[in-house]
C-alpha cells in the first residue's frame, strides 16, 4: 500500500526538481545571453546628449561622446557646455581611471572612485556605468515569463559589494535585450529604474537610442539619447591612452 | 440694561440651547484642532531677513536637516563606535523620507596624490578599519583638515553628528520619529542626541501636548477649590467653570475651524481664559445669590439681578477684550497675533455666555439657600472683617494711603531703566529639556547652534566673485563668536591645490567650471550651490550672546556686504543673529505701541460707558501705578522682556481694569442711592470688595497654573499676571477709594441723585 503511494509522490518530486533546475538553467541562459547582447560588439562609439531633470522637471543639456572596447576600457568626453567642453574620463581595468580637465591642461589620476556617487550630476552611480557582465557580478532567478517579456530577479554574488540589494530586469523575450532594470536599496524598497527605449538594430548589433535612468528617492530624472553610434571600428588598445584623452 | 435682562430671562430656554447647539459644533471642530511647532513659521514673512532665511531652508534644504550627535566616551574614532556609526548611516538612509545622510563613514573626501588625487570618502564603509592603529591615522588625517575638524567631529574626537535630510514630501514628524525610534533600537552603547529643526518640531509638539493636558485641568482644579471655598456651593463652582469652558471650547473650536494651529504660546489660551474669564461667572452668580432670595417672581429678580451686575461685567469683558486686542497691531510673531485675537475672541465669548446664558440657567436654578453665619462663623469671616477694616482706614486716612502708594511707585520706577531683552528662542526652553542639552553641545562641541548665512548671488564660477566670497568667509572667521564657515569656495581651493595649483581659487572661470564638474551631483554640495551655479551659500554657526552682540555682528557684517555688492553680485545676509537683531529692535516698539493703544482703547471705552470724563481718569490710577509696579520689578529682579512678557502690559490694562469698573460702578450706584461719599466708600468696599478680593485670588492662582509651563516665558508671565491682578485688585480698594475720599469725587452729575442723603 505505501509503495503505491510513494511512487506518484517520487514522481512528482521529480518533476517539480527539473523544473527548478530547467528554470535556473534557464534564468543562467538568458542573462548570459543580454551580456552578450550589450557586449557583443568588439568596439563602439557613441554620442550621446544627456538631459538631466531636477525634481520641478528642470532641464539641463549635457553632450557626449563615448567609445568602449570590450568591458573594460572606456574613454568619455564632454562636448558641451561649452565651460565643460574637453573634461574626459578614461577608465582602464583594475579601477584605474584618469580625468582630463582642459583648463589646467593636465591630466590627473582618480583613485578609489566612489562607486555610489553620481557620475557627472546625472542619475547614473559609477556603478551603473560600468561595463562589467551582469553574470560576473549578479546571480539570476526566473520570476515569470509572460506578456514578452522575462523577469528576472538578480541578487549579488557572495563577496560582491553594491549599492543595490536585487535587481529586477525586464528580458525582451523575442531578441533577450533587457529593457528595464529596477534597483532596490539595500532595505529591499525600490530606488531607481532604468528603463530602455527605442531598441534598434545598428550594424547587426542591438542598441538603445534612449536610456531613461530614474530615481525615486529624489524624484530626479536622466535621459541618455544616442544620437549616432558605429560598432568595430577596429580600435586598438592603445588608442585608451592618456594621448588620446586630451586631444 | 434692564431691558436687555428681560429679554434674556424671557427667552432663557432659547438662550441655553443655542449656546449648547454651539458649544456641540464647536466641540466637534474642536478635536481637530492641531499643532504648529515650527519655529521657522512664528517669523514674520514681511521681515526679509525672514523671508530669506525661509528660502534659503527650502532652497538648500537645511530646514530639513535632522542631526542626529553621537557622544563617545573613548572617542568617535575607535572600531566599535565607527562600526556603530556606519551601520546607524546606512540603517538611516533606508528610513522612508529620508533623502541622504551624511557621516564620518560617507563623507566626500578629496586627497592629495602622488600624481592626482583621491576623491573617495573619509572612511571606506566596505573596509572598515580594524585595530587601533588603523582607527588612529584616520582619526589623525580628519582632525587635520578643517572641513571635518569642528564640523563632523568635535575638536577632541569625542562627538560626531551623522546629518539626515528629509525628503520634503514626507512628514517631517513621523520621519523624525522613526530616526529616533531606529537609534533606540540599535542600543549602541554610545550617547546620542537630536538636534536640527525636524527634532526640534516633535520637541515643541511634545511640550504643546504636555501643557495642553496638564495646565488645563490644573486651572480648573484650582478655580474650582477657590469657588467652592469662597461660595461653600456646588452651584458656585459649576456656574463660572460652564461658562468659561463653554467659552474655551467656542474659541479653540473657531481656531480649528479657520485651521489656525495651537503653538508654544497659544497652548496657555485656556488657562488664560480659565483665569480671566472666570470673574465674569463670579460677579453674576454672586449677584444672583444677593438679589434672589425668594422662589415667588424668581424670574423678575433674576432680570434684576442681571440688569444690576451686566453693565459692570459688560465693560470688564469689552476692557479685557481690548487689552488683547491692542497687542496683534505690530507684534512680530505670528503666534502672538494669534493668541491675541483668541484671547480676545474667548474672553468676547465668556462674556456673552456670561451675560445670556448663566443667568439664563441660573433663573432655573432654585433659590439658594444661604447659610446663615452663625456667631462662631462670624467671628471666622477674616475677609469681610479686613474689608470693614480697611474702609475705615480709607475713609479716615486717605493722604496716608496715597502718600504710600506713591512713594513704593517711585522705588519701582527705579527698576525701569534695568529692564532688559530676552531674544534668544531657544533660551526660552527650561535648561533640562532636549533642545538646550543638544544646543549646548553644538555651542561647545561644535561651536554654536545659531546658524549664520551669506547669500550670494551672481555667476559663482566667476573667480572675482568666488575672491569675494573669500572675503566675507575670513571676515567671518575672525569673528570670536563664529565657526564652522564653510563654502563651496572650500572645495575648489581644495582641488586646486590637487591640480597643483596651490590652495587658492583658480585664476579662470574655465578652471572653476572644470573642477566644479568633479563634485556635482554630490549631496554637500547641493546646500552650497544651485544647479544652475548662479547662487551660493556661504555658512557658519554662532554661539548663543548677549542681544547687544547679535545686533552689531547683523550690522558689521552688513557693512561688509555693501561694500562688496555690485551689479555682478550680490551678497545678503540672514540667519538667526539678524533675525534676533530685528525682533529686538520690534520688541519695544510693540511694548510701547501695544501699551499706549491699550490704555487710549480702554480710557475711551470707560468713558463711554462710565459716561464721564473724570470717572475714567479716576479709574485709570490704579491702572496706571500697576504698570509702573511691574516693569519696575521685572527691571529689579532681572525678568526680561521675551515674547511673552511683552503681553504683560497690555493684559494689566485690560484685565486689571476690571476691579476699577467694579468699584467704580458699585460706588455710583450708592451715591445714586442718596449715600455720602464716606458711607458710599464705606459699602462698596464691603460690597464689591469681597468679589473683588475673590476675583484677584482666583485670577492670581490661575495664572500661577502657568509655572508649570514648558516654556520659560509663560512661567514668567504667569508670575508677572498674578503679581500685576493683586496690584490691580488691591489698588482698586485703597488707592482708588483713597482718591476719592481725599477730594470727596461724587463721580456722578448731581441730578442723577435721586434720593436725599439717608442719615444727614
Amino acid at each position: 500500500m505505501k509503495k503505491i503511494f510513494l511512487i506518484p509522490f517520487l514522481s512528482a518530486a521529480l518533476m517539480i526538481s527539473t523544473c527548478l533546475k530547467i528554470t535556473a538553467q534557464d534564468a543562467a541562459a538568458i542573462l548570459q545571453k543580454v551580456d552578450y547582447i550589450l557586449n557583443a560588439p568588439k568596439d563602439q562609439k557613441i554620442m550621446t546628449t544627456i538631459t538631466l531633470y531636477d525634481k520641478q522637471s528642470r532641464q539641463s543639456l549635457r553632450t557626449m561622446s563615448m567609445v568602449q572596447k570590450g568591458s573594460d576600457k572606456r574613454l568619455v568626453k564632454i562636448l558641451s557646455p561649452a565651460d565643460q567642453k574637453g573634461i574626459g574620463f578614461l577608465s582602464l581595468p583594475n579601477d584605474n581611471t584618469t580625468v582630463y580637465l582642459p583648463a589646467y591642461g593636465k591630466t590627473r589620476k582618480i583613485a578609489g572612485s566612489v562607486k555610489n556617487s553620481k557620475f557627472a550630476g546625472t542619475d547614473f552611480t559609477y556603478e551603473d556605468m560600468e561595463a562589467k557582465k551582469y553574470t560576473s557580478k549578479w546571480v539570476p532567478k526566473l520570476i515569470s515569463s509572460d506578456n514578452g517579456y522575462y523577469k528576472l530577479e538578480l541578487n549579488p554574488k557572495t563577496g560582491i559589494i553594491s549599492d543595490y540589494s536585487k535587481l529586477n530586469m525586464y528580458v525582451r523575450t523575442t531578441d533577450n535585450y533587457p529593457m528595464k532594470i529596477e534597483h532596490f536599496d539595500k532595505s529591499g524598497k525600490l530606488c531607481k529604474i532604468l528603463t530602455d527605449n527605442n531598441v534598434v538594430k545598428t550594424d547587426g548589433y542591438q542598441i538603445a537610442k534612449e536610456l531613461i535612468m530614474e530615481d525615486k528617492r529624489t524624484g530626479t530624472k536622466t535621459k541618455m539619447t544616442v544620437t549616432s553610434v558605429t560598432f568595430d571600428n577596429g580600435l586598438s588598445d592603445d588608442y585608451f591612452s592618456e594621448r588620446e584623452l586630451i586631444k | 440694561m434692564k431691558k436687555f435682562s428681560k429679554l434674556v430671562i424671557r427667552f432663557r430656554a432659547l438662550i441655553i440651547a443655542a449656546c449648547l447647539l454651539i458649544t456641540a459644533v464647536m466641540a466637534f471642530f474642536l478635536k481637530d484642532i492641531k499643532i504648529n511647532p515650527d519655529i521657522t513659521t512664528y517669523l514674520p514673512e514681511s521681515d526679509s531677513v525672514v523671508a530669506r532665511y525661509n528660502e534659503i531652508g527650502k532652497n538648500y534644504s537645511s530646514s530639513l536637516m535632522a542631526i542626529i550627535i553621537v557622544e563617545a566616551k573613548d572617542g568617535v574614532f575607535t572600531v566599535d563606535a565607527i562600526k556603530h556609526i556606519n551601520d546607524l548611516t546606512n540603517s538611516a538612509r533606508l528610513l522612508q523620507g529620508v533623502e541622504y545622510v551624511i557621516s564620518i563613514t560617507n563623507v566626500l573626501d578629496i586627497k592629495k596624490t602622488e600624481d592626482g588625487f583621491e576623491i573617495g570618502r573619509l572612511i571606506d564603509e566596505g573596509n572598515l578599519p580594524a585595530t587601533r592603529e588603523e582607527c588612529g591615522k584616520i582619526k589623525e588625517y580628519a582632525l587635520s583638515k578643517s572641513f571635518y575638524k569642528g564640523h563632523l567631529v568635535s575638536a577632541d574626537s569625542r562627538y560626531t553628528v551623522v546629518i539626515c535630510k528629509l525628503n520634503s514630501d514626507f512628514d517631517k514628524n513621523k520621519v523624525s520619529k522613526s530616526i529616533k525610534e531606529l537609534v533606540a533600537s540599535k542600543n549602541f552603547p554610545e550617547k546620542f542626541y537630536f538636534e536640527g529643526l525636524p527634532f526640534q518640531l516633535l520637541s515643541i509638539m511634545d511640550y504643546v501636548k504636555r501643557d495642553l493636558l496638564l495646565l488645563t485641568p490644573l486651572i480648573i482644579l484650582v478655580l474650582g477649590v477657590i469657588l467652592f471655598l469662597s461660595f461653600r456651593s456646588i452651584r458656585g463652582v459649576i456656574v463660572p467653570v460652564i461658562g468659561v469652558g463653554m467659552g474655551v471650547i467656542w474659541s479653540l473650536g473657531l481656531m480649528s475651524v479657520f485651521n489656525v494651529r495651537l503653538s508654544p504660546i497659544s497652548d496657555a489660551i485656556p488657562v488664560v481664559l480659565f483665569a480671566v474669564g472666570c470673574a465674569y461667572g463670579i460677579h453674576v452668580y454672586n449677584r444672583f445669590r444677593l438679589v434672589v432670595r425668594t422662589p415667588e417672581d424668581k424670574r423678575k429678580q433674576s432680570a434684576e439681578a442681571l440688569s444690576r451686575i451686566g453693565m459692570a461685567v459688560l465693560l470688564s469683558g469689552i476692557t479685557t477684550v481690548m487689552g488683547f486686542l491692542s497687542f496683534i497691531f505690530g507684534a512680530y510673531l505670528n503666534i502672538i497675533f494669534e493668541f491675541g485675537v483668541f484671547s480676545a475672541l474667548g474672553v468676547l465669548f465668556i462674556l456673552i455666555i456670561s451675560i445670556t446664558f448663566t443667568p439664563a440657567m441660573l433663573s432655573y436654578f432654585p433659590v439658594e439657600k444661604h447659610h446663615k453665619p452663625s456667631a462662631r462663623l462670624k467671628n471666622f469671616e477674616p475677609l469681610e472683617r479686613f474689608l470693614e477694616k480697611l474702609s475705615d482706614v480709607i475713609i479716615d486716612h486717605p493722604k496716608k494711603i496715597l502718600i504710600a502708594s506713591v512713594i513704593f511707585v517711585l522705588v519701582m520706577i527705579a527698576g525701569i531703566p534695568l529692564l532688559k531683552n530676552k531674544i534668544d528662542i531657544l533660551n526660552y526652553f527650561r535648561p533640562k529639556t532636549d533642545i538646550r542639552i543638544t544646543a549646548s553641545i553644538m555651542n561647545k562641541e561644535f561651536g554654536g547652534s545659531l546658524p549664520v548665512m551669506v547669500r550670494v548671488r551672481g555667476d559663482i564660477q566667476d573667480p572675482a566673485i568666488l575672491v569675494k566670497m573669500k572675503k566675507v568667509r575670513d571676515f567671518l572667521e575672525q569673528q570670536p563668536e563664529i565657526k564652522n564657515v564653510s563654502s563651496v569656495g572650500d572645495f575648489i581651493e581644495e582641488m586646486n591645490d590637487c591640480m597643483g595649483e596651490g590652495k587658492r581659487i583658480p585664476d579662470s572661470r574655465n578652471k572653476v567650471a572644470n573642477l566644479l564638474f568633479l563634485i556635482e551631483g554630490d549631496e554637500m554640495m547641493k546646500q552650497m550651490i544651485n544647479t544652475e551655479k548662479s547662487e551660493a551659500i556661504i555658512q557658519a554657526y554662532m554661539k548663543n550672546v548677549e542681544t547687544k552682540r547679535y545686533k552689531e555682528f547683523f550690522a558689521s557684517v552688513n557693512k561688509l556686504l555693501a561694500e562688496l555688492n555690485s551689479p555682478e553680485v550680490n551678497f545678503a545676509q540672514t540667519g538667526m543673529p539678524g533675525i534676533y537683531s530685528n525682533f529686538d529692535d520690534s520688541l519695544m516698539k510693540n511694548l510701547l505701541q501695544s501699551m499706549i493703544l491699550a490704555l487710549v482703547l480702554i480710557f475711551i471705552c470707560m468713558v463711554f460707558l462710565l459716561r464721564s470724563l473724570r470717572s475714567a481718569f479716576i479709574g485709570m490710577i490704579p491702572l496706571l501705578f500697576t504698570i509702573i509696579i511691574i516693569f519696575g520689578f521685572m527691571g529689579l529682579t532681572g525678568i526680561a522682556l521675551d515674547i511673552c512678557t511683552i503681553l504683560i502690559a497690555s493684559i494689566t490694562v485690560g484685565a486689571g481694569i476690571d476691579y476699577a469698573i467694579h468699584f467704580i460702578t458699585e460706588y455710583k450706584h450708592h451715591i445714586i442711592q442718596g449715600r455720602s461719599v464716606e458711607d458710599a466708600i464705606a459699602f462698596t468696599v464691603r460690597i464689591s470688595g469681597k468679589p473683588i478680593c475673590i476675583n484677584v485670588i482666583t485670577v492670581m492662582l490661575g495664572f500661577l497654573v502657568l509655572v508649570f509651563a514648558n516654556l520659560l516665558p509663560l512661567l514668567n508671565f504667569g508670575i508677572l499676571i498674578a503679581i500685576t491682578m493683586f496690584f490691580s485688585g488691591l489698588g482698586a480698594i485703597t488707592v482708588l477709594p483713597a482718591v476719592i475720599s481725599l477730594f470727596k469725587l461724587k463721580l456722578v452729575k448731581e441730578s442723577d441723585i435721586r434720593i436725599k442723603r439717608i442719615g444727614n
